[in-house]
């Protein structure tokens, strides 16, 4: 009984505890302070971002707009190849990434619209911008977009989600494929009894899993083997937030990004890859006819990874279209 | 020969458990010995298999006592080779005639593998059954509280891989997640409610309620990630030998 009791305390006071920083994913900009980051106040609040530039200052400013379930780590091949022309202004978006966690009243679709006039006061306030925006950064390029058509230079989309909740609603089925004996989804639920989703961290990890399940095999042309995707770290409880805001498949879907773009006359383009449930076929069906102006270009042999999978011809459907090139 | 084919099926389809939770429905029957195999859903499906040794205690407060073991394996996520293994006790408390409670305490020690590494993990789990307890049939609400404070991992090469070459400039800390023993206040809380029909030989057992691991985050379900509130089962137990 004594050496049980010992024993226990042992492991108890002797183990490093699990949500200690730096055990499971990296460091925020708020707990390593050797990071870049710049401070923002949205929603009320005082974040640090976590942001990289690529390029002259003296450039035209361009901002690019990650997904979900990323951050913008897989975007650094984009950042470089622009950077000979554009001042390419990265970052990590408020609660994803490197950049500061954040609280669930902070994020609503409307804070995210304020974070990137945040960021354009610091990087570009007396300019126009040109905006890339992939999958949710997509939608939220539009909607940016849609309140703030006179600050938008250019503005390119690759395979954004579906921009209205009709949309969304629609495609919801080919987008997620759900099913309860999907092997990935299984590991997921079961990694709880393992470890507890109790703070940031373990949400934050459990999460980085979706990177490569198969419940998104219809994004990639091969879906059990869907390309890297490196990322600094999935907000987890971002997500969930986000999740919330946008609404669900059951209750319904509740958002509008589209509301004000026919006020955004210039041409956008929209890239969708041959193989992925978001594209091209949707973009030309689904995306294009909410837009004054837009044309969908499709990128061969590629899915909703595209830059990491066809670089190459990503980049030129991107340079053919901005004006700098 | 058809009794025997019948408890046969029954035994491999019927036998939906409780996950984590050890099959103490044992204590209603007579035999000394019983065992179970099935399916439960936590949400993620695993196939289980029990032994339980009971012992009577007729017209004492406590009724009926004995000793579990259950190995619990998952079906859909299996990597290399993962297991739930518990062991435990539990009684058949009578507080009157109709009015009763299973309780039971348990110990298990696991391994589960996933994308992201491979985990042991080790807890302690408390269920308690209190409600009526008939002749035929048993409708009791269902409490749990299963607390798995450690965890060994063992980082897989994805998740080291994922964070490889992290800081272009070099200017932060992180190298890789970290290997070895944690400590963590992984606590599940179970509440439902079961109705059980059995015979002396024979138990069958329908359950359902929700299930929440308390977090600082206020969150409770996200279904993306494999979060989610349930729990339930059907439960078949049948007595092997051994008459008391």
């Amino acid at each position: 009984m004594k050496l049980l009791f010992i024993l226990t305390a042992f492991l108890l006071l002797g183990c490093q505890k699990i949500d200690e920083i730096g055990v499971l994913v990296p460091p925020t900009v708020d707990q390593d302070p050797n990071l870049p980051s710049v401070s923002v106040n949205v929603a009320g609040r005082q974040r640090l971002i976590h942001v990289r530039t690529f390029g002259s200052e003296s450039n035209p400013p361009l901002f690019i707009l990650h997904g979900s379930f990323t951050d913008t780590r897989p975007y650094r091949n984009i950042c470089e190849s622009l950077s000979d022309k554009y001042y390419v202004v990265i970052w990590d978006q408020r609660g994803c990434g490197l950049s500061e966690r954040i609280s669930e009243d902070e994020f609503t679709l409307e804070s995210a619209v304020e974070e990137i006039n945040a960021m354009k006061a610091i990087y570009a306030p007396n300019q126009k911008v040109t905006i890339i925006g992939q999958s949710w950064g997509g939608g939220l390029a539009t909607l940016y977009t849609s309140k703030n058509p006179e600050k938008v230079e250019q503005l390119l989309l690759i395979e954004p989600m579906p921009l209205t909740c009709d949309d969304m609603q629609k495609l919801y089925k080919t987008i997620v494929q759900f099913r309860y004996d999907n092997g990935s989804w299984n590991n997921m639920a079961r990694h709880g009894q393992a470890i507890s989703p109790r703070d940031h961290e373990q949400i934050d990890y459990r999460a980085m899993m979706i990177l490569r399940s198969t419940m998104t095999a219809g994004y990639h042309c091969d879906g059990n083997n869907p390309p890297p995707w490196q990322v600094h770290r999935v907000g987890g409880f971002l997500e969930y937030v986000r999740n919330k805001r946008l609404g669900n498949p059951m209750s319904g879907f509740t958002y509008n990004f589209t509301q004000g773009i026919q006020n955004y006359t210039d041409t956008v383009r929209i890239l969708g890859g041959s193989c992925s449930s978001l594209g091209y076929e949707m973009q030309l069906y689904y995306s294009k006819p909410h837009f004054p102006n837009a044309e969908v270009v499709e990128i061969k042999d590629a899915g909703h990874r595209m830059n990491m999978e066809k670089f190459d011809e990503v980049m030129v459907a991107i340079k053919s279209f901005l004006k700098e090139y | 020969m058809m009794k025997h084919l019948f408890f046969s099926l029954a035994f491999l389809i019927l036998n939906i458990n409780f996950v984590q939770s050890q099959n103490f429905f044992g204590l209603l029957n007579d035999g000394k010995h019983t065992i179970s195999a099935g399916l439960n859903a936590n949400p993620n499906l695993n196939a289980n298999a029990d032994y339980f040794l009971g012992f009577d205690n007729q017209g004492k407060y406590i009724e009926r006592y004995g000793f579990v073991a259950q190995v619990n394996c998952p079906i859909f996520s299996q990597k290399g080779f993962d297991f739930d293994f518990r062991v435990g006790a539990g009684a058949l408390i009578a507080f009157s005639d109709k009015f009763k409670s299973i309780a039971g305490l348990s110990w298990n020690i696991s391994r589960s593998k996933d994308l992201n590494g491979r985990y042991v993990h080790s807890g302690f789990k408390i269920d308690l059954l209190p409600g009526y307890y008939g002749n035929k049939w048993v409708f009791a609400p269902h409490v749990s509280l299963y607390y798995q404070p450690w965890v060994n991992i063992k980082h897989s090469e994805y998740a080291i891989n994922t964070f490889q070459d992290l800081y272009p400039n070099g200017n932060g800390q992180f190298i890789a997640p970290k290997d070895g023993w944690f400590y963590q206040n992984n606590i599940t809380l179970q509440t439902g409610i079961s109705v059980a029909y059995y015979q002396p030989n024979w138990h069958l057992i329908l359950a359902a309620g929700f299930q929440h691991q308390p977090n600082r985050l206020g969150l409770i379900a996200l279904p993306d990630i494999g979060i989610m509130p349930f729990y339930g089962g059907l439960n078949f137990g049948y007595k092997i030998f051994g008459d008391q």
